[in-house]
């Protein structure tokens, strides 16, 4: 294998488990840092739009298989009850209309303004959560 | 009324691919006072079944790099196990300074993100 080789396994190898560790962590946030390593990746794309959108729908499918190993663990460890099911429900209710309602928004809108404001709010909480 | 609302935002953003975990597990630590880990837990959840149906119209858009997809994965998987295992054993006011870390950095490159473009 050439260097070259080497370095893009090294680079693939931190990113995944990076988010893997954030997803285990923390329940979010392990997305991210691969939409960023993979928008890195694809950053001369011809066709950046179209690039844009696959990064996002490969990094929601690799956070789905993540989630899914993540929530085995805590159910392994007792931690994941019928409780916390029963809470949530409200929320699990909407997300599957929610999620597809996204997924077909993704091929019309311009994720820019979104993103604005979704920093924006998530900037303001983090800060809160700190202090 | 509120708390469908919320699921229902949270998973159209979630949808479009943007991120929306750290908001409802904000939501739930902060409306509902939920404790940290359980937000994150039902935030897991949420997330999997939010991104299912959205996943399958992906594949069926053609819109999944499948390399990337195999070797991201197998390697996050193994990063899955040191992160969850931290997490059941630290205190839950030091679990949320760590999402409010979290938090701040993606509100930061999100922000950054923006004005470069």
């Amino acid at each position: 294998m050439t260097n070259k080789k080497w370095t893009l396994l090294a680079a693939v190898t931190v990113a995944g488990f990076f988010s893997g560790f954030l997803n285990g962590l923390l329940g979010t946030g392990g997305g991210i840092a691969i939409v960023l390593f993979l928008l890195h990746m694809t950053k001369n794309s011809p066709d950046p739009g179209r690039t844009s959108k696959k990064v996002f729908a490969t990094a929601n499918t690799i956070v789905l298989i993540v989630s899914l190993c993540s929530l085995i663990l805590y159910v392994c460890f007792g931690k994941f009850t019928v409780m916390t099911v029963h809470n949530g429900y409200p929320y699990f209710l909407m997300a599957i209309p929610g999620g597809l309602l996204g997924a077909v928004w993704l091929e019309k809108c311009k994720p820019m303004l979104i993103r604005k404001l979704f920093g924006t709010l998530l900037l303001i909480a983090g800060i809160r959560l700190l202090f | 009324m509120l708390h469908y609302f919320a699921g229902f935002a949270a998973a159209v953003l979630t949808g479009l691919g943007v991120g929306s975990g750290g908001l409802l597990v904000l939501y739930l630590t902060s409306v509902t006072h939920t404790p940290q880990l359980d937000a994150q837990m039902t935030n897991l959840l949420f997330f999997i079944l939010a991104s299912s149906l959205a996943t399958i119209w992906n594949i069926r858009r053609k819109r999944i790099y499948y390399p990337a997809l195999c070797l991201l994965s197998a390697t996050a998987i193994l990063g899955i196990i040191p992160g969850t295992l931290i997490s059941l054993y630290i205190s839950q006011s030091l679990l949320r300074k760590c999402f409010g870390g979290l938090l701040s950095l993606l509100g930061l490159i999100q922000l950054c993100k923006n004005k470069k473009k």
